[in-house]
């Protein structure tokens, strides 16, 4: 099932047959292709589910403005990278992928079949290419959530944890400060996630076994491994069909959900008629001042913004600008479970997105939704 | 001399009065919201206006048949309403205060202007909405007076204590501290105090920002550099020799987007209605900018602006209020920022 190119002559073919694979003529071609190879080590089947609000054409369009991206194969079905990496050891990065539209508006799948270098470098020409590219970023409950709906619903395949990195949150005196941790494991499934919220870990990534299950018998060899990175990126070793059904559409129809709440929020968008949204907190985990000030202060240092702090405590009332396309929000939390971001004249779902994430990650996760009046 | 002006006494000032200003806004909302609320659910017949037009009738002892301009009024069904009167602020010089009196005498009146058929209502009151600190000051000052001339206030008038209050969430408190308040309903309430949400607020109201006063300037500033202006940068090309992004405004739109989006065309409107915020407000903020060499005059209706993304680790409100700070005259250096007192509302 897993081979490796065991000499640079079968990895000089491996890369060969990718970039023949890639020429193909249209996406079909090159799907049913990547479904039925194998994929040796170093490399990997890579994948990136990602939202934009333009069409396919127009994505492809943008990223190949640059010198070093191009089109590829017969009908300029695939994208081709070449570029120069490292300062002291200058290597040449040479690789392809294609991006796919899925049956969910505005979400994509871009689909490699690279090593992890050749990955970086397409995630770096990806990242570039916020806003127009927004990373679709899964929250712990959702990730949580995908994996247990997964275990449920996938009855033929035994789930195990095999690799896990997340961060713990430390609390010594009045100074937190977070853990990497990173741990390779074999165990089930629900006991991982419940070792996770018992130790408040924020996971970074986790790879999970795909292990058969004939009459109450385990293989204990995977059909299938897959990581999972909190950025909606999926790296498949083994057999890419059980991940393409099941992880793929999971992620994609969450994305689609999220990102459409995040639409048309600015103000101008909307006939200038405000359309708030409310993070809600588990608990009341803004009940201390020194609390509502680390979250004044989280919000201060929010990268690639500007702001005004209106009030900072007891209460926080903050205003951010999003330097990426000029979004701009008010941010309050005058209540100990709740934080309102209130958008203003421009909010893009991309800076939406982006801020609630970084709340999410710097202070701590909650259910986000429409926020509904009261009164 | 400007050394005895020390900025941080002076940053703390604008930094107060920025919160009263959105406090008052709050405070408003919330009082309206709060006499809105206790007729629901038949709310057809509750309307509120910031600063609305009304008419004083021919028995005006202060100022008959002419058009004022209340705080706030609102109407709570067809047979009643409240005609209010905000001050998050009060000067500590009594002397100023013989003014909210002669304003509230002149509001105790059958006015016109209510979202009735014929302008008019069967019963209102008249409230003064006073900041807990300053509430207790007042009234016995009041009293004071009332001795002298018992008919120095109308019989309709109430005044009504306003505080935001921080216990697990921040409400806004108000409880009648002088006077009567003829809806029965709203009386025993007032009575015993009232707490509004101010979650709520923000939530039912939340793009509101102005009312019909003008802000502190600097305030004002840092919200046009921050949204208006922040998102404008991104449709120009920046200008490397200059260092800039040059955005050229127009005073009309730019205050029509401003009244629709945070003034007084995000809340119900008609013809009675108070534009807010205003233009000269708008214009002001302009000039001021060209002062600090952001901006270039070039007629009534068009500015330049020379935008630049001031450096992340700097609070867009506080670069402003040192700016001005910065080229102020020592002894306008207050004045030049409370555009209250320049406006002389």
């Amino acid at each position: 099932m897993i081979g490796q190119t065991n000499s640079s002559t079968q990895y000089s073919e491996y890369i060969d047959f990718i970039s023949e694979l890639y020429s193909l003529a249209d996406n079909e071609l090159i799907l049913n292709q990547i479904k039925l190879i194998s994929v040796p080590k170093p490399f990997q089947i890579r994948l990136k589910i990602f939202y934009s609000k333009l069409p396919l054409s127009k994505i492809k369009e943008s990223l190949t403005r640059n010198k070093d991206l191009d089109y590829y194969g017969k009908n300029g079905a695939s994208l081709h990278i070449k570029t120069k990496i490292g300062r002291v050891n200058i290597r040449t990065i040479d690789t392809y992928f294609s991006i796919f539209n899925t049956k969910k508006q505005n979400i994509f799948i871009l689909i490699s079949i690279t090593t992890s270098d050749e990955w970086k470098v397409i995630s770096r020409f990806i990242k570039k290419k916020y806003p127009i590219i927004v990373p679709i970023y899964l929250s712990q409950t959702e990730l949580i959530d995908g994996i247990k709906n997964l275990q449920k619903t996938q009855l033929e395949y035994k789930l195990r944890v095999r690799e896990i990195a997340s961060k713990e949150r430390i609390t010594k005196k009045s100074q937190k400060y977070r853990k990497s941790v990173h741990e390779w494991t074999d165990e089930p499934v629900e006991e991982v996630l419940s070792k996770i919220a018992e130790r408040n870990q924020i996971i970074i990534n986790l790879t999970l076994g795909f292990h058969n299950i004939i009459n109450d018998r385990i293989n204990v060899s995977p059909t299938a491994f897959c990581k999972i990175t909190k950025n909606s990126e999926v790296f498949v070793t083994g057999n890419f069909n059980i991940i393409w059904e099941t992880i793929i559409p999971y992620i994609g129809n969450v994305g689609f959900k999220k990102l459409n709440l995040f639409s048309k929020r600015g103000l101008r968008d909307r006939g200038y008629n405000p359309g708030p949204l409310n993070i809600t907190f588990k608990s009341k985990v803004l009940d201390k001042t020194e609390e509502v000030q680390r979250f004044t202060d989280i919000l201060v240092h929010y990268p690639n913004s500007r702001h005004t702090i209106q009030h900072g405590n007891p209460y926080t009332n903050i205003t951010i600008a999003d330097i990426f396309d000029g979004s701009s929000f008010d941010v309050w939390a005058v209540t100990s479970d709740n934080v309102l971001i209130v958008p203003r004249l421009k909010a893009t779902e991309a800076a939406i997105e982006r801020l609630v994430h970084y709340i999410f990650d710097e202070f701590h996760e909650g259910i986000i939704s429409e926020a509904s009046s009261r009164i | 001399m400007k050394q005895a002006l020390e900025f941080k006494e002076y940053l703390k000032f604008n930094r107060n009065e920025c919160d009263n200003y959105i406090a008052t806004v709050h405070a408003i909302l919330a009082f309206a919201a709060f006499v809105i609320k206790d007729n629901l659910p038949d709310s057809e017949d509750s309307h509120f206006g910031i600063g609305r037009k009304m008419l004083t009738s021919p028995k005006n002892i202060k100022n008959p048949e002419s058009e004022i301009h209340p705080d706030l009024v609102i109407q709570k069904n067809n047979q009643y309403g409240i005609v209010t009167e905000v001050k998050g602020t009060l000067s500590n010089n009594e002397t100023y205060w013989q003014q909210h009196i002669d304003q509230l005498r002149k509001y105790d009146d059958e006015l016109k202007g209510w979202w009735t058929n014929n302008k008019k209502i069967k019963n209102s009151d008249v409230a003064l909405l006073l900041h807990l600190t300053k509430v207790r000051k007042f009234v016995k000052y009041l009293e004071n007076r009332l001795q002298k001339n018992p008919d120095l206030i109308g019989s309709n008038t109430s005044i009504v204590e306003f505080v935001r209050n921080l216990q697990s969430e921040v409400f806004i408190y108000f409880r009648i501290e002088w006077g009567n308040i003829n809806d029965p309903n709203l009386k025993e309430k007032l009575d015993t105090g009232v707490s509004i949400p101010l979650y709520d607020i923000i939530k039912k109201f939340s793009s509101v920002k102005y009312y019909d006063t003008p802000p502190p300037l600097p305030w004002l500033l840092s919200e046009l550099w921050n949204d208006v202006f922040f998102t404008a940068s991104m449709e120009v090309e920046y200008d490397e020799i200059n260092k800039y992004f040059p955005l050229e405004v127009k005073v009309s739109s730019l205050t029509e987007e401003l009244q629709l989006a945070y003034g007084y065309k995000s809340l119900e409107n008609d013809e009675n209605s108070v534009e807010f915020p205003k233009k000269k407000w708008i214009r002001h903020a302009l000039d001021m900018l060209v002062k600090l060499k952001l901006a270039k005059f070039e007629n009534q209706n068009k500015y330049l602006i020379f935008y630049r993304k001031f450096r992340q680790d700097i609070d867009i409100l506080d670069k402003f209020i040192y700016m001005i700070y910065d080229i102020s005259e020592p002894t306008n250096a207050y004045t030049e920022v409370t555009q209250t007192e320049m406006f002389n509302v």
